[in-house]
């Protein structure tokens, strides 16, 4: 009896030794045992340059329904409307077009989500960088980084929370007046451009010191919108960095939009490839569905422009060939039919933003398929984030509102001649060098701010009936700020 | 003598020790215990002294029957002639004779030398033994809420999953399948919806191999005895950490001494659709087409696509199984195979399921030994499906295509539309797409019991899982509108595998004096599972001919990013726990558990949880006062309360800072793996607790011919596991797990059962279920780490992309919350009501202008079952039945948008409607889902046959959902209601329903 208790309770005994609870983690990685390689430390700002690229919903320059679409659907340039039952989506593409979103508009609260995540992985690297020797040279790039998603969130919301940690507790996330964030985002520039490499060719699709300059004079052009004062001198001392650091002109427009962005104009690309980083949508949105299959994929017939923004361009433009219209529709020498056994031709007037018939609207195809390998799923154009003809462009811009109208006129012709078009003629204004930019521009991602800046943004035009001010800046998605009560609405929403 | 010496041995517990211990110093155990019980079954075969048979009832002679001498461990058992023989029984011995499922008898001795017995059969009903985790109680004993159904009494038929034999019966049970999808398991849910994200999957308790209800889909129906369900928290504690949303615990049958037999159950089973939608044919869609004026292209067709998806199934239900043994040894072993083919064109599954248990007694029957090792192969020919967007389903696009469309060109390739964004052709999308699974899984287990002395038992159980399922999808090139158009083809191979094993040392120890009587149960347990799987897509194949099977074959130059993965996670439960019953003169009942719980899944500091449970019980009906009552034969009064931790939604490793690959990017030129973070971390995770409050009435009147139960509880989830939404910043990601709020659940339940009619040829019976519950989200915002967090308005539930169901505080789980119709205005457009009167109608999810206009979840769901017998003839009836519970029907919405009729078909009342374009979802389109169904008729009859070696030869036909009376407008009002995110909302997710129509032969061998 004595005997089998001792061995029964020596079972007992065992027990706690069966009583580990530690998790063993298989197929993800315990943060801190990651970041201890080169490579790893690398990876850490690789990270930060997909988010540029994020092709999920609502997030980066790949991404529908995110920044891109916030900045470009919103304006004359890009149009989606509702075509039948197509496109209808609960009514956000037309909401933005017209300029009535609210706070509950779908696209806002991804967005800036995708900034902030962006952000933190920023903070997350700096911490990786800051703490390890190999990391050091980074560190200036993640700041660079960090500032241009600041730069978009002045730009989008204006007052918004400056996290400069990992960890932040949510006390700390208050929010920043737009002066406060311009002036961090202009230290932050000053301080870490100078520090980055100046390589083109070995720096393609990252950050060097002329993408931070160019970055730097965006921020300076708007500055008045910003923050009440404007820093034209500055943003052109800022432009003239990156004339100096040997950019020009590339000769042939469209070779800009293709596979690879030739690196002696554009300044930041994002690179893009069908397969291993996708995803290039622009050229699915906008072609009809049989002109897709021409192509063999499943295009989606959505977004298009309305013929008034096609008088913009004066004949010879040879930019105006990046819109389709009004002839039948060619692939690999094929006229390509639509849906009724007629020829495919787009039409530029469309009959109404709620229901656009099947083939209006005039097409872009600044992102051909031509131009890239593509797949069902992503064409393979890289996409120019800044390039040297949106430098002159600014320069210009800077130096008309400097009075150096000389100076002015000389950049905007040599965007204009590679253009085709003769030397500009007349007095030039500022309406004329926004519709330049539109010209040259065009779904690259600029045009909202380029017309808040010239106080363009709320005209009526097209479907489009006008609009006040504080659609300027976005409001706090709905979401965002039932999370976080401790946040401020922007004004008017 | 030599016999008694050795049988004997075991009087002496130090002895026994001393030989126990040796033997497993000689770590030749088991070896021992085989020569042992050789020799112990050679030595037995001595000369008589005392003899007798033992025949049942009917005459015939009992073999395996077992007689011993009360007091002492000597005895025997019958032969196959139901003689025994016992040696030197004193003159004053009392002999015990017993005999699974036979009343034990005791007869005195008294100096006779033969004495023959005839055993009667264990009366069911108060006798009944109740399964209520890690041992069993007399249910006279049992002090919670438990249900228990025995096998005789199952719902009959083509039964393709176990829950279906229960579906309707039990109060507090709620057994629901959407559809008639032959790989869709029926949903089980008992008392409500009690856990947002902790799971709400009953635990399923498998002859003790536990596991969810995906356990039950790898048994074969037939092979189960009885199924008892602890629904209250008082009896459900005892498995704490995974039985807080109720324990459904499986008995599968055993093999009966002496009794050999084979028996063969075959089932053939016709399908038809029970319910079709109504949309418009094709001179009704050219009709309104041309008075509105659309223009529109007519193919000249007259196409229901419906019908055209749609066909009549079978179900095959075949089983065969062998069982018999003796008193020391019996087994049963059956083989299963059902096979269905689905009413949704190409659907169907094919299953094969073994069984295998024995159970061994030695060591003159102290030591109780049973393995069970079952294996089930399935393969499932799934739903064609598309992940490319839902408008490309089946369902879908059977729907909306319009009438006028041909299945297939004149050429025979199939027809479609290619100037339709999202055009899929239904036919095609089902008849080109492979989309099959092979489910393989099995269990093992071993359990060995070893009276120790009198009083105490040791118990070992140890057992093994694991599911390994096998998926293959493929979608040919020119299947329009789909991935695999996308992609020139698209192949998918993945395996999933899921390995749970589990380990529990028991101990038991029973005591009876005078007019107390005590029971203990202690437990360790320790319970790891492991989840892992692989995927690979192929896209862009130059010929469909080997489909999925070679993946190869896809052009390697249009590999993405994510189309090789591979998963892996483990986590670990560990419990000690400890329950005493006590009973004093049989009247005063006493339950008490205690249970402290270990999960992985937990934050470092918050691993461990303890979980107390009580319950008392009052038999009045023992008390003087009413020992004469003629009309009271039985009367009980039970009062609970327990408290039990859930974890079992939980994900594991979401309490530690992880990075995760992230895709892929072009980096200086070169494809780079993203590494990033992939979750936040909340390193304070915890139990969620569930207290639950239960108090019942249990009654046996009018001689046991009215009987019924009473319970009412009142349950409270504390620290209620859930992904709140957080702020970004500082988050990574919007969502988070931690234990914030709370919800409530409050029921009632009432089951009665009443025999009119019972005499030795007819009998009759009638009974009734009928279970309330009332579901509440008490809170959803709380402070995490010093931070307020607001979650309330949660978007739950979907339609056509639209929010329609929320998780909102002070109202049910899953609750619309949507806009009230006001008219439709000139245009067509839905004129939605101004409800907080500021002059115009906000649209979004947290507008003042929506309002509570539903609940999905029902006021009360009931049953009623009646079955008749006379003579060989007996019959059944079995009514479900569910009330107050509404649906959004936003298929119906859909198919309400005239403005879209150029492309899409409607429903032909849209015309009388008038909506051209939804402006919002609002309650015109939530209907009332409730509904009375007959969900099974039966008739059978038992064929008298003389021939000796048939012992049962039965032919049976059963009718399923011969008719629902209900006022929902879609196909069939029973959808998903499982509480999960998107239930009670209708969105073209039904599998179609079938009615079915079942001839049934049963035949038992001797």
């Amino acid at each position: 009896m004595n005997k089998f208790l001792i061995y029964f309770s020596l079972l007992f005994l065992l027990l706690p030794a069966c009583s580990n609870l530690d998790e063993k983690v298989y197929d993800q990685i315990e943060a801190d045992r990651f970041y201890t390689t080169d490579e790893q430390i690398t990876n850490a700002l690789a990270r930060i340059y997909a988010q540029l690229r994020s092709e999920a919903n609502h997030q980066g320059y790949a991404g529908e329904k995110g920044w891109y679409d916030l900045n470009e659907v919103t304006t004359d340039e890009l149009m989606i409307p509702a075509r039948g039952a197509s496109w209808q989506d609960g009514g956000v593409w037309m909401q933005l077009y017209r300029h009535n979103w609210t706070p509950s508009h779908n696209f806002l609260g991804g967005t800036w989500e995708w900034l902030y995540q962006a952000i933190i992985d920023c903070n997350t690297a700096l911490e990786v960088f800051n703490a390890s020797q190999s990391g050091e040279q980074y560190i200036a790039e993640a700041r660079v980084l960090r500032s241009f998603f600041y730069f978009l969130l002045l730009d989008g919301w204006g007052n918004v929370p400056v996290i400069t940690d990992r960890a932040t507790p949510l006390s700390e996330t208050s929010q920043s007046t737009r002066s406060e964030v311009f002036a961090f985002v202009e230290k932050e520039l000053r301080e870490n451009v100078p520090l980055l490499g100046d390589a083109k060719e070995s720096l393609y699709g990252r950050f060097n010191q002329a993408a931070g300059y160019s970055l730097l004079a965006k921020l300076y052009l708007n500055a008045e919108v910003y923050t009440g004062t404007n820093r034209w001198a500055d943003a052109l001392e800022a432009c003239n960095k990156v004339e100096e650091l040997g950019y020009d002109l590339h000769n042939d427009y469209f070779a800009l939009f293709g596979d690879e962005c030739p690196t002696d104009e554009v300044i930041l690309a994002i690179p893009i490839d069908p397969v291993l980083a996708p995803k290039m949508i622009y050229e699915f949105r906008t072609l009809a569905y049989e002109h897709g299959q021409a192509y063999g994929i499943s295009s989606w017939n959505g977004a298009c422009v309305h013929e008034n923004f096609l008088r913009k361009y004066a004949n010879g433009d040879i930019r105006k060939n990046q819109w389709i219209y009004g002839e039948p529709v060619e692939v690999n020498g094929q006229v390509v039919k639509n849906g009724n056994g007629g020829d495919l031709v787009y039409q530029p007037s469309i009959a109404s933003l709620e229901n656009a018939g099947t083939y209006e609207g005039a097409r872009n195809l600044k992102f051909s398929f031509e131009r890239a390998p593509y797949n069902g799923n992503s064409g393979g154009n890289d996409f120019p984030v800044f390039r040297f003809a949106d430098v002159l462009l600014m320069r210009a811009e800077c130096a008309l509102r400097l009075n150096d109208e000389l100076q002015a006129v000389s950049d905007l012709n040599r965007v204009r001649q590679r253009a085709g078009l003769p030397p500009f003629s007349g007095t030039l204004t500022p309406g004329e060098l926004l519709d330049e930019r539109a010209r040259e521009l065009c779904w690259e991602g600029w045009r909202r701010q380029d017309l808040i800046r010239l106080g363009k943004f709320g005209t009526a035009h097209d479907f489009m009936p006008g609009s006040h001010n504080h659609f300027e800046l976005f409001p706090i998605a709905e979401t965002t700020l039932a999370n976080n009560p401790g946040l401020t609405q922007n004004k008017g929403y | 003598m030599q016999t008694t010496k050795n049988l004997s041995f075991m009087r002496n517990s130090k002895e026994k020790i001393r030989f126990l211990v040796n033997i497993r110093h000689r770590g030749t155990m088991l070896l021992c215990l085989f020569i042992l019980t050789g020799i112990v079954n050679f030595l037995m075969a001595q000369e008589k002294n005392l003899t007798g048979r033992v025949t049942d009832p009917q005459g015939d002679p009992m073999p395996g029957v077992t007689i011993s001498l009360k007091g002492t461990t000597s005895g025997t058992i019958t032969d196959m002639n139901g003689i025994y023989t016992l040696h030197e029984v004193p003159d004053d011995a009392l002999l015990v004779f017993s005999f699974i499922g036979m009343q034990t008898q005791e007869i005195a001795v008294a100096g006779r030398s033969r004495i023959d017995v005839t055993l009667q059969p264990a009366v069911i009903g108060l006798e009944e033994v109740v399964a209520v985790g890690y041992g069993s109680l007399k249910k006279e004993d049992v002090t919670g809420s438990v249900n228990r159904m025995m096998s005789d009494n199952f719902n009959p038929g083509p039964v393709t999953n176990p829950l279906q034999q229960l579906q309707g019966r039990m109060t507090g049970v709620n057994i629901s399948q959407a559809g008639s999808d032959p790989n869709q398991a029926p949903t089980i849910r008992i008392r409500g919806i009690n856990s947002l994200a902790g799971g709400n999957d009953p635990l399923v308790v498998v002859d003790g191999v536990q596991g969810g209800p995906e356990l039950l889909q790898t048994l074969s129906p037939s092979d189960i005895a009885s199924f008892d369900v602890l629904k209250d928290a008082s009896s459900s504690a005892i498995y704490g950490s995974r039985g807080a949303a109720g324990v459904v615990i499986v008995t599968t049958r055993s093999g009966k001494a002496g009794k050999m037999q084979l028996e063969v159950n075959s089932i053939s089973s016709l399908e038809t659709v029970a319910g079709k939608p109504d949309l418009m044919n094709a001179a009704q869609w050219r009709h309104y087409v041309d008075q509105s004026g659309i223009s529109a292209s007519d193919y000249g067709a007259d196409t229901n696509w419906f019908d055209e998806i749609t066909r009549n199934g079978h179900i095959m239900n075949n089983n065969i199984a062998i069982s018999g043994g003796t008193e020391q040894l019996s087994y049963r072993a059956s083989l299963s195979y059902i096979s269905q083919e689905g009413i949704l064109l190409e659907s169907g599954s094919d299953r094969l399921t073994g069984s295998l248990k024995v159970q061994q007694k030695n060591l003159n029957d102290r030591l109780q030994t049973t393995l069970h090792l079952n294996v089930n192969t399935t393969k499932a020919d799934f739903v064609a499906t598309d992940d490319y967007d839902d408008i490309n389903t089946a369902l879908v696009a059977a729907y909306q295509r319009r009438p006028v469309e041909p299945v297939v060109n004149s050429d025979g390739s199939f027809f479609y539309d290619s100037s339709i964004w999202g055009y899929v052709n239904p036919v095609a999308l089902l008849k080109e797409t492979r989309n099959q699974g092979n489910m393989d899984s099995y269990f093992g287990s071993i359990k060995s019991e070893y009276n120790l002395w009198e009083d105490l038992k040791l118990g070992v159980f140890a057992s093994k899982r694991k599911h390994n399922n096998t998926y293959g999808y493929y979608q040919p090139g020119d299947l329009f509108g789909t991935n695999g158009y996308t992609y020139h083809g698209y192949a998918q191979k993945s395996q999933t595998a899921l390995h749970e094993g589990l380990l529990d040392l028991t101990l038991n120890y029973r005591k009876t004096l005078k007019n107390h009587r005590i029971a203990f149960t202690g437990v360790y347990e320790w319970q790891q599972s492991a989840n892992e799987g692989f995927k690979a897509i192929g896209r862009d194949f130059i010929s469909d001919i080997n489909d999925f099977n070679n993946l190869g074959n896809g052009n390697i130059g249009d590999v993405q990013s994510g189309d090789i993965s591979s998963f892996k996670d483990e986590s670990t439960l560990i419990s000690y726990l400890a329950r005493l019953n006590y009973a004093y003169r049989d009247k005063y009942l006493l339950t008490m558990n205690i249970r402290h719980d270990g999960s992985s899944k937990l934050g470092k500091s918050n691993k461990w949880g303890t979980f107390p449970s009580a319950s008392v019980a009052w038999r009045i009906s023992q008390e003087p006062f009413l020992s004469n009552s003629s009309t009271i034969d039985d009367l009980k009064l039970r009062l609970g309360y327990g408290e039990t931790g859930n974890q079992g939604g939980l994900v594991p490793y979401q309490s530690l800072r992880l990075l995760a690959s992230q895709g892929s990017t072009l980096f200086n030129g070169r494809p780079v793996t993203l590494y990033g973070t992939s979750q936040n971390e909340n390193e304070n995770l915890k139990w969620e607790v569930k207290k639950m409050v239960n108090i019942g009435l249990d009654f046996h009147l009018l001689k046991n011919r009215l009987m019924g139960s009473f319970d009412y509880y009142n349950g409270h989830t504390d620290n209620m596991l859930y992904e709140y939404a957080v702020p970004v910043p500082p988050f990574y990601t919007n969502t988070l797990w931690a234990n914030i709020g709370e919800m409530t659940n409050k029921g009632f339940e009432c089951s009665l059962e009443y025999l009119p009619v019972k005499t030795e040829n007819t009998s009759w019976s009638v009974g009734i279920n009928f279970s309330t519950n009332e579901n509440k989200i008490k809170s959803l915002n709380g402070t995490l780490n010093g931070n307020e967090l607001s979650t309330d308005l949660v978007p739950y539930g979907y339609a056509d992309g639209r929010a329609v169901s929320f998780l909102k505080v002070g109202d049910p789980v899953g609750v619309f919350y949507v806009y009230k119709h006001a008219g439709i205005d000139d245009q067509g457009n839905e004129i939605l009501a101004d409800l907080n009167n500021d002059g115009s109608v906000t649209i979004d999810n947290r507008s003042p202008d929506r309002y509570n206009a539903g609940n999905p979840q029902p006021d009360f769901t009931y049953g009623i079952n009646t079955s008749f017998r006379h003579k060989n003839f007996d019959a059944m009836l079995v009514f479900t039945g569910s009330q107050g519970n509404e649906i959004y029907n936003g298929t119906w919405s859909r198919l309400n948008r005239l403005g879209e009729i150029g492309i899409l078909n409607m429903a032909p009342e849209a015309v009388d409607n008038g909506f051209k374009v939804m402006s919002d979802f609002s309650d015109f389109w939530i209907q009332d889902g409730s509904f009375f169904r007959l969900s099974n008729l039966t008739l059978g009859y038992n064929i008298p046959v003389r021939n000796e070696a048939i012992s049962r030869l039965r032919l049976s036909f059963t009718a399923n959902n011969l008719f629902v009376i209900t006022g929902y407008k879609g196909t069939d009002p029973e959808i998903q209601s499982d509480g999960a995110s998107g239930f009670g909302i209708d969105d073209f997710n039904l599998y179609p329903r079938a009615r079915s129509f079942a001839f049934g032969v049963n035949l038992t061998i001797k």
